[in-house]
């Protein structure tokens, strides 16, 4: 069995679109490559990719991955070439890493996802203040998010442990600059979006609108990199 | 180039449904650089971008124009109620998607008009794009605007709003078009006009005056303008093999309506259905060669990486060349391309065939015996019987499939309540035809679907003389079939008849129609064809504010000898023809399908030199 790990970026071009869409639009781009992808065997066969995490609508990236079955092994920088040859626009192809051994999936194993958030600031509040709340939030044991799960049932988890970073970078033109890392994963999950709304409502010192900019940096496992050497 | 409300744009896109609906950047996208000598071509879809998107004439036409390097075609969609809100409340202008600038900026701006329901979108796409909704308010600055498409056929209602009407194939108009635009630049609008109109095909129906008499019919049609003709003559193509047909398309990133290759395998239709418009103004039918098909197929897998290709035409298993076309696009298959058949004719020809094409997913079938019984198919002429039906579906549940949809029209001329009853009649049969089935593939969940719409008479159809049903008519008809369809296997789907009686009024409307629309999306009508949206009421509100009666267009029968609105077209077929063809139907007697007995539709002295004798042939 031959995988090819690639590692891929969507711009701003592309922000809007949805995971299933970005699926579709991706086997698309296989099939223009000319890349010969095995296929699940079955009712309805579907070409053999899988995927790290789903990107939520309206967020930019530089570190996602995916998983594609090859039927024959193939040169990883060549495939890297094939596929940014075909790309459209806000899509890049960053790495490619051709593994012949059985490997876990990404989607289990990822822990953690490297995040740039651009959200604006309410007026008046100054940096020290942002800085202040972050020191806050740092500090508590316990920060409960109530929401609702995939069956629609309100659940509270506590996701302090979640936060590995939360920091203000800076502020420029009234917006704020942070980098966060967050915990990401089928194990646990915290959506960034889930903690600037828990930061509006609680201190009010960003904005709802314009809604905040979300940008992964990388995603991680167990805080290591994804070694694509 | 940067425009001052992209920044708020980006801003409020998040807010609003399917954003990626309103940004572009789709792979295959022309880009070109924006100079004082680019003529601009706004094309622009009455409908939202998942609609427009799907069609495939938009497409062809986009890469038509953007192939001469004087011009730039971009396109731009009807915004959906929610955009809508944003734009309006941000002063955001209607933009096209690929240089994000507003309409009122290009030299065309082209709507293609597929259905009567979506003339309200155009009016307020135009106001969105800041351009003046009446073609007497644009000035020198302001873009032509100008429409193609079925609807073409009978532009009067948007008479007063559009500028340039292309009637027929618009493939070699639209080039022709930019050619005199381009060596008259710098002319005053006037003068170009009268320059276009001396193309073939191109109608100005500002260069006309029409005369009513009192109770609404038309006394005289005046042209305004020297050297007005008193008939445009619609535009066709002679060789499809020759027709331009773009090696890239656009590749849209979310799901469109249709989301694959559609490789137009022939253009008309030979069988002469008395109330299919399409069937009359596309004549005459011509085939593509199997070959230029394996080769736009090729083309375009290449270009988008689609894996699905579906084949449409007017009744696609009516291509003459069927068998060897299927067996190229075969080579295909090994790459998991799969080929699809959109719609199929009642003979048994269709099921080995659908068969053949959908080897594991054994979805529904769709057959239209458009009437419920045999009188009423022969007034339509609709050239297939029960029995043809019966077959069909029995071979279709022998075969393993289980769902099969039905589609009828209610309110045909000479319709009685027999007929009525015959819908319900034939789809129990066809049940029946289920319980029968003895073959081990029977597919278990068995599900017959009634679909009905309401007849509209249309132009150029030997109809157009005839009124279509009340919707009081309508709701006792659907009523009646929804009584008679009790079994929990038929289900039953119908139209909304306030729709098609708007629909009607439309499709035979004249210029003072015009008048009604406006101050219906006034009112704020758009987006008539959504069940949700529609608001019939305001649109009456409309009719009665103008002094418009919709009974007089919808229901009111039309006189063999007076002068009809879209007289002024010459589609090809002649009036003797559809007279002939009407008398007919009400003598229940049908006519042979070209492809067995020619029967003078006056296609072949209308243009000198077109012949319509092999299509039968291989
Ligand atoms: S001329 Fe005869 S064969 Fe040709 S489209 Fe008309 S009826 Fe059919």
């Amino acid at each position: 069995m031959t995988l090819a790990r690639i590692k891929y970026a969507k711009g701003n071009e592309i922000k809007y679109i949805s995971h299933l869409d970005f699926q579709r639009s991706f086997h698309r781009l296989l099939n223009r490559a000319g890349i010969d992808v095995a296929f699940s065997q079955g009712f309805n066969p579907h070409l053999k990719v899988s995927y790290a995490m789903a990107m939520p609508v309206g967020m930019t990236s530089e570190g996602e991955y995916l998983d594609v079955e090859l039927v024959a092994p193939m040169d990883g920088e060549k495939l890297k070439a094939l596929l940014n040859e075909q790309s459209p626009k806000g899509l890049e192809i960053l790495a490619v890493k051709i593994l012949e051994e059985p490997v876990k999936s990404l989607a289990s194993v990822i822990t953690e996802g490297i995040l740039k958030v651009e959200v604006p600031v309410e007026d008046h509040v100054t940096e020290n203040k942002i800085r202040e709340v972050i020191r806050e939030i740092l500090k508590k044991d316990t920060l409960e998010l109530t929401r609702k799960n995939k069956k629609g049932k309100l659940v509270t988890k506590n996701i302090r442990s979640y936060i590995k970073k939360l920091e203000l970078d800076r502020i420029s033109s009234n917006k704020a600059h942070l980098d966060m890392v967050l915990s990401m994963g089928s194990i646990d999950n915290l959506n960034p979006q889930l903690l600037l709304d828990y930061i509006i409502r609680e201190y009010k010192i960003f904005k709802e609108f314009p809604k905040a900019k979300i940008h992964r940096v990388d995603m991680l496992v167990d805080g290591n990199e994804i070694d694509l050497k | 180039m940067k425009k001052e409300f992209l920044d708020k744009l980006d801003d409020l896109l998040p807010l609003v449904e399917s954003p990626g609906r309103y940004v572009g950047n789709e792979l295959n996208v022309v880009e070109k650089d924006i100079t004082a000598d680019t003529i601009r071509f706004a094309f622009a879809f009455p409908d939202i971008y998942e609609v427009g998107m799907s069609h495939l004439g938009m497409k062809i036409l986009y890469h038509l124009l953007n192939e001469q390097e004087a011009v730039y075609c971009e396109r731009t969609f009807a915004p959906w109620i929610d955009m809508e809100k944003v734009m309006r409340e941000n002063d955001i202008p209607l933009y096209t998607l690929e240089s994000k600038d507003k309409l009122s900026n290009f030299d065309f701006v082209g709507f293609t008009l597929q259905y009567e329901m979506s003339f309200s979108n155009i009016l307020n796409m135009l106001d969105l794009g800041q351009i003046p909704i009446y073609s007497k308010d644009r000035g020198e600055e302001d873009p032509f605007i100008i429409v193609g498409g079925p609807c073409a056929f009978n532009t009067e209602p948007l008479a007063d709003f559009v500028d340039i009407v292309v009637v027929g194939e618009a493939e070699e108009v639209l080039l022709e078009l930019i050619d005199v635009y381009k060596r008259n630049k710098g002319t005053s609008r006037k003068d170009l006009l009268k320059k276009f109109m001396a193309l073939k095909g191109v109608y100005i129906p500002s260069f006309y005056d029409v005369e009513y008499r009192n109770e609404g019919e038309i006394l005289q049609v005046k042209s305004l303008v020297e050297g007005a003709p008193e008939k445009i003559q619609k535009r066709y193509i002679e060789d499809l093999d020759k027709v331009s047909f773009p090696d890239k398309i656009i590749l849209p990133y979310i799901q469109t309506v249709h989301d694959r290759i559609m490789l137009e395998v022939f253009r008309g239709c030979t069988r002469g259905c008395r109330f299919c418009q399409a069937g009359m103004i596309y004549r005459p039918m011509r085939e593509k060669s199997p070959e230029r098909l394996k080769e736009d197929a090729r083309k375009l897998l290449e270009a988008t990486g689609y894996d699905e290709i579906s084949l449409s035409s007017l009744s696609t298993t009516d291509y003459s060349k069927l068998p060897e076309l299927i067996n190229h696009l075969k080579e295909y298959e090994e790459k998991k391309v799969s080929v699809s058949l959109p719609s199929l004719r009642i003979d048994t020809f269709s099921i080995g065939l659908a068969d053949e094409l959908q080897k594991v997913r054994k979805s529904g079938l769709t057959f239209a015996p458009e009437a419920g019984t045999q009188r009423l198919r022969d007034v339509i002429n609709k050239g297939v019987t029960e029995e043809d039906l019966l077959t069909t579906v029995s071979e279709a549940f022998e075969a393993g499939w289980g769902h099969v949809k039905l589609y009828f029209m209610i309110g045909l001329p000479t319709e009685t309540m027999e007929d009525i009853e015959g819908i319900a009649d034939l789809a129990e049969k066809v049940l029946d035809r289920y319980y029968k089935t003895e073959s081990p593939k029977k597919n278990r969940n068995v599900k017959i679907v009634v679909s009905t719409s309401s007849f509209v008479p249309k132009v150029f159809t030997p109809f157009q003389w005839e009124g279509q049903n009340s919707i009081e008519e309508i709701i006792e008809k659907q009523n009646y079939l929804k009584s008679r369809l009790k079994n929990r296997k038929i289900s039953y789907n119908w139209h909304e008849p306030g729709l098609s009686v708007l629909e009607g009024v439309f499709a035979r409307g004249d210029r003072r129609i015009g008048k009604v629309l406006y101050t219906a999306w006034k009112k704020g009508c758009k987006f008539d064809d959504t069940r949700e949206i529609f608001k019939y009421d305001v649109w009456m509100e409309a009719f009665e504010e103008c002094g418009i009666n919709p009974e007089d267009y919808a229901q009111a029968k039309r006189r063999e000898d007076e002068i009809l609105p879209w007289d002024i077209i010459d589609a090809g077929v002649s009036k003797a023809f559809l007279r002939k063809e009407k008398k007919k139907a009400f003598e229940e007697t049908t006519t042979e399908y070209c492809r067995n007995d020619c029967s003078n539709c006056g296609i072949t002295s209308f243009s000198g030199r077109w012949v319509c004798n092999d299509l039968g042939s291989n």
